[in-house]
């Protein structure tokens, strides 16, 4: 949230995004639309509070405790809002059950349809075009150049959010994990892996990577 | 391919490889969290027919940039700003590089903005019929020739799939150009699956399908197979 530069004696001139973003603050500000303190309320919430660690955690719940995973996998909305989670672009959210038979991702061609509650909000490359482009046409190529392979005994199921509803992936509870707790658990669950770009990771090399 | 314009972009060539980002933040500039700021905080600033409009050039250019054009598009539409006032206002803070924004702060407001994030929407209606298809049942898509805002992917459109589940009934958020504002009925959402082959043709990688969800008007039954309205 700096506003600064690099501190050298030389700024350079104020990028015009960032000029016209403040102008057109700064006008809603004095027509009595918005304020200041709700734009900060708002960056801060997504900065910190809404965001993949929230998925992480209805995940988590899901490997270890079979009946809260079938609610989840029957209604995701109510069963994300048993944890707390739940609001802006996540009135309808449907959880997709990855298996050794078949792998989810998703991707959102016509915008950026994403589960905000769960996920926060999307990365750049989700929003970009060579993603919404290719993935429906050639998910294994986008999946490898995630560095996911994916068997090809598996089925890649790739789901456009064209709708109302957005979908966020279960991925497959890794090997290795029995006797983990559920806290545990929640540290291998990335946001990739909830969109289906990545599968958990394994509890080695979240260890390695420690 | 894209019917639908430049946001319409399922399957299209030419965009590259995907770029990921290792730690990438929520906001790479500030400007970035002041405009989503101003989208989340100014409920129904814009349609996505808005950012469909846009030059193809302005939609390119990345997510924030054509979420700050889309806002002031809506804005101008609806008449809280007039056409050339951020223009000029933008003027103003280029000549003026030490100028702040206004500032205004209202804890009132912050308030219902903050309960706005967590509200849970209520967005199922009531139909007024029951579901025209059902799980299993082989269906094609239409063509949509309005122009209009849809959310019926090109590259879906004039294609045979299979319901595989029958969700609930919402707004249908097709826009025909000159109608924008006249009720749209609520209508029944499917999911309908497709396999790689019948959309790609022989581009299609195998061991692949796509599940897209469909509005009821998107779809009709293929005759004879017993499936459907017959």
């Amino acid at each position: 949230m700096s506003g600064d530069h690099d501190g050298d004696h030389h700024p350079h001139p104020e990028p015009y995004p960032s000029v016209r973003a403040r102008a057109l603050e700064s006008l809603l500000v004095e027509k009595g639309l918005v304020t200041t303190d709700a734009i900060d309320e708002v960056v801060r919430t997504y900065e910190q509070d809404i965001g993949p660690l929230n998925g992480a955690k209805v995940v988590a719940r899901a490997w270890v405790d079979p009946g809260y995973k079938r609610r989840l996998l029957e209604n995701g909305t109510d069963a994300i809002a048993e944890l707390g989670f739940g609001g802006t672009e996540g009135a309808e959210i449907v959880v997709l059950e990855s298996t050794p038979e078949v792998h989810n991702v998703v991707v959102c061609t016509l915008c950026s349809c994403y589960p905000w509650p769960v996920l926060g909000l999307p990365p750049r490359w989700y929003k970009d075009p060579a993603y919404r482009s290719r993935v429906v046409i050639e998910p294994r190529a986008v999946l490898r150049e995630f560095g996911l392979e994916v068997a090809g005994s598996k089925e890649v199921r790739v789901w456009d959010s064209t709708a109302t509803l957005r979908y966020m992936v279960l991925p497959e509870r890794p090997d290795g994990t029995d006797g983990m707790t559920e806290e545990e658990l929640a540290e291998l669950v990335t946001r990739d892996s909830m969109i289906g770009v990545a599968v958990a990771k394994s509890p080695a090399v979240a260890g390695r990577a420690d | 391919m894209a019917v639908g314009g430049v946001h319409d972009m399922g399957g299209v060539p030419g965009y590259g490889p995907v770029e990921p980002e290792e730690n990438a933040p929520v906001f790479h500039d500030e400007w970035e969290g002041r405009v989503f700021g101003l989208v989340v905080s100014i409920q129904g600033g814009f349609r996505r027919s808005n950012l469909e409009g846009l030059d193809p050039d302005v939609y390119l250019s990345g997510y924030f940039p054509r979420l700050m054009a889309a806002l002031e598009r809506g804005l101008v539409e609806r008449g809280v700003l007039a056409p050339d006032e951020v223009e000029a206002k933008a003027a103003h803070f280029r000549d003026n590089p030490e100028a702040h924004a206004t500032r205004v702060v209202d804890p009132g407001l912050t308030e219902r903005v903050r309960a706005g994030m967590y509200r849970q929407r209520q967005l199922r209606r009531d139909p007024g019929r029951p579901p025209a298809f059902a799980v299993g049942d082989p269906v094609r898509t239409r063509r949509i020739e309005h122009g209009g805002h849809t959310r019926l992917p090109g590259y879906a459109q004039g294609k045979r799939g299979t319901v595989t589940a029958v969700y609930a009934a919402y707004d249908l958020p097709d826009e025909v150009p000159g109608r924008e504002h006249e009720d749209r009925p609520a209508q029944q959402l499917y999911s309908v699956r497709f396999e790689a082959a019948e959309l790609w043709g022989t581009s299609a990688e195998p061991g692949s399908a796509l599940h897209i969800d469909m509005f009821e008007g998107y779809l009709e039954p293929i005759a004879g197979t017993g499936g459907g309205d017959t």
